[in-house]
């Protein structure tokens, strides 16, 4: 594979994970939100696709699974966003009333019971064999490879740029200072008539819907769909990406997202014996959490902190 | 004609009794002010009013209409707006996003309409920037208004409370504590904002400790002591009476 492809498949998962960086950081960012469960709408998202767009699993060798409606991509995809934003909506009826801490816990153990979900209830997900097979959109139209992945990539980062300036646009608007009036004093924003839950609430839905999105972005980017594809490392890479970027920037997550993702991918040139593969593969994850402790500590704020909107 | 009546209102914490049977009657228009020593249930009172804490007993009314324990969010938009004895605000904004932030029935508030950011949105954002550097320039901050609350001193910050809570146009304003912590320059700017508020004919319900500050400004003044209304009258009448004074000074019972 040449280094060009590379960076290609490279900038393309850079660009699924800004997309879940930005939905982060209108939840956490600008609301306050503390949500670890944003890998369980990813999930809701790609196999709520996958179970629409399948064909039936009875002309499939060896599924298990009941359902596949083979239904056309945008449908599936408009499916997914609906089905996590109303998950969302579900979870957030009791935990958004709630402080911080609930929320963060309610939500997290809510993507532990979706991983459990989708590896067990094989009737509806085919199990640990999951999807697999699955077309991505317009792929017929490319004869060649490193052309579709080009235009894949693109596809992403026009997903990606969608969503930046839709959440620009919230964060300067009324309603985005109401977000952010919130987070910085819940009280207070109740004593100026601002029905607090309501807007935690919005945000959240949203959030839900666009990671909904993201899961159906993962889904024609990998191809096929299985459990471990959903764990929580993927939320707290997300929590990372947005952290080192500066919360509340919603750049920072874009560029947090390109540090993060591209670092973990560009290590993997690094040659290694057969002996050192595994203590390489977990000194990665000991240097994430090297960076973090460093952030936090030395750039609180992140690379590109919070700026406010002068007027 | 009474805005505002407390009737027998009661807020215990488990068997501590913070506020028992209070009973009154804010008159629109006026100034009523509401002392008392530290603990004597004056703020918990504010909350269970202005709908922070919910009643253990009694009702309030306010413009006849039983409010009692409705939500907070929404006494606010019926025009009961409250500031706090601690002025937080919205630490990480500026002067201009705090003001900005408060007026009710803000075109741009939903999601939706924030979104598509329509010339109706727009139009009123433009006023509500006007007003907010109105205020700002009243209480001589308009230079610092893209500064951060947070880096604001206590009485800066009260003050740009207090201009902030003006944004929602409120019909009753209760002020916990305005005075505390404002330089006195800033102090005369806020008796003579409090007086434009009231020839505007806005009611107010002030709590305050400095005697001098709250019978000044006052139409009629209210005593709390151990959780009970124990005197009400005209403030001469209020700061000469037997009782005050030994509650004040610490005297017997």
């Amino acid at each position: 594979m040449s280094i060009f492809m590379f960076v290609i498949a490279v900038m393309t998962i850079v660009g699924i994970y800004a997309m879940m960086a930005l939905c982060y950081n209108l939840t956490n960012g600008q609301t306050g939100i503390v949500d670890f469960g944003v890998i369980g709408w990813v999930a809701i998202g790609a196999y709520t696709y996958a179970i629409i767009t399948s064909p039936d699993p009875s002309t499939v060798a060896g599924a298990v699974n009941l359902y596949g409606f083979h239904l056309p991509m945008w449908i599936g995809l408009i499916a997914a966003m609906i089905t996590a934003a109303f998950g969302a909506f579900c979870i957030g009826l009791p935990t958004l009333r709630l402080r911080g801490e609930y929320l963060a816990i309610g939500a997290y153990a809510l993507s532990m019971v979706i991983t459990s979900f989708i590896t067990n209830e094989a009737w509806l997900t085919n199990g640990s064999r999951g999807f697999f097979g699955m077309p991505a959109p317009l792929r017929d139209r490319f004869t060649s490879v490193s052309a579709y992945a080009i235009f894949f990539l693109l596809l992403i980062w026009a997903f990606v740029l969608g969503s930046y300036f839709l959440f620009r646009r919230i964060e300067k608007s009324p309603y985005g200072r109401i977000l952010r009036s919130i987070r910085e004093n819940e009280e207070v924003s109740i004593s100026i008539g601002k029905n607090v839950w309501k807007y935690r609430m919005t945000a959240y839905v949203l959030a839900a819907a666009i990671l909904g999105l993201v899961g159906v972005l993962y889904a024609w980017y990998a191809s096929v769909l299985v459990p471990e594809m959903f764990t929580d490392i993927v939320t707290f890479t997300v929590v990372i990406c947005v952290i080192l970027g500066g919360t509340g920037n919603f750049k920072g997550s874009l560029l947090g997202a390109t540090v993060m993702i591209g670092a973990q991918e560009l290590t993997r040139f690094f040659q290694a014996n057969a002996d050192m593969a595994a203590t390489l593969a977990a000194t990665r994850i000991i240097a994430i959490g090297i960076l973090l402790v460093l952030i936090i500590r030395f750039k609180r704020r992140g690379i590109l902190p919070e700026k406010n909107i002068k007027m | 004609m009474a805005l505002l009546e407390i009737k027998n209102v009661s807020k215990h914490f488990g068997r501590l009794k913070a506020v028992s049977g209070a009973n009154m009657e804010i008159i629109k228009g006026k100034t009523t002010g509401l002392i008392g020593p530290n603990g004597a249930g004056k703020t918990t009172l504010f909350n269970v009013v202005a709908g922070f804490l919910p009643a253990t007993e009694g009702e309030v009314r306010y413009n006849g209409e039983n409010i009692t324990n409705l939500p907070a969010y929404r006494l606010a938009r019926k025009g009961i707006v409250r500031t706090f004895q601690t002025p937080h605000g919205f630490p990480e904004l500026t002067l201009m996003e705090n003001l900005m932030a408060a007026p009710k029935n803000q075109e741009g508030e939903t999601l939706w309409k924030s979104v598509l950011m329509n010339p109706a949105v727009k139009r009123q954002e433009k006023e509500n920037k006007e007003r907010a550097l109105h205020y700002l320039e009243e209480i001589g901050m308009i230079d610092r208004r893209n500064e951060k609350v947070g880096n604001l001193n206590a009485g800066e910050a009260r003050m740009v409370e207090l201009v902030r809570q003006l944004m929602l146009d409120p019909d009753l304003l209760l002020l916990d504590e305005p005075a505390a912590g404002v330089n006195p320059a800033h102090q005369e700017t806020l008796i003579e904002m409090l007086n434009n508020l009231k020839k505007k004919g806005i009611t107010l319900l002030v709590i305050d400790h400095n005697l001098g500050f709250i019978t000044t400004l006052s139409d009629k003044i209210y005593v709390m002591h151990q959780g009970q209304v124990v005197l009400e009258g005209l403030p001469k009448e209020v700061i000469s009476n037997q009782k005050v004074k030994e509650i004040y000074l610490g005297g017997k019972k």
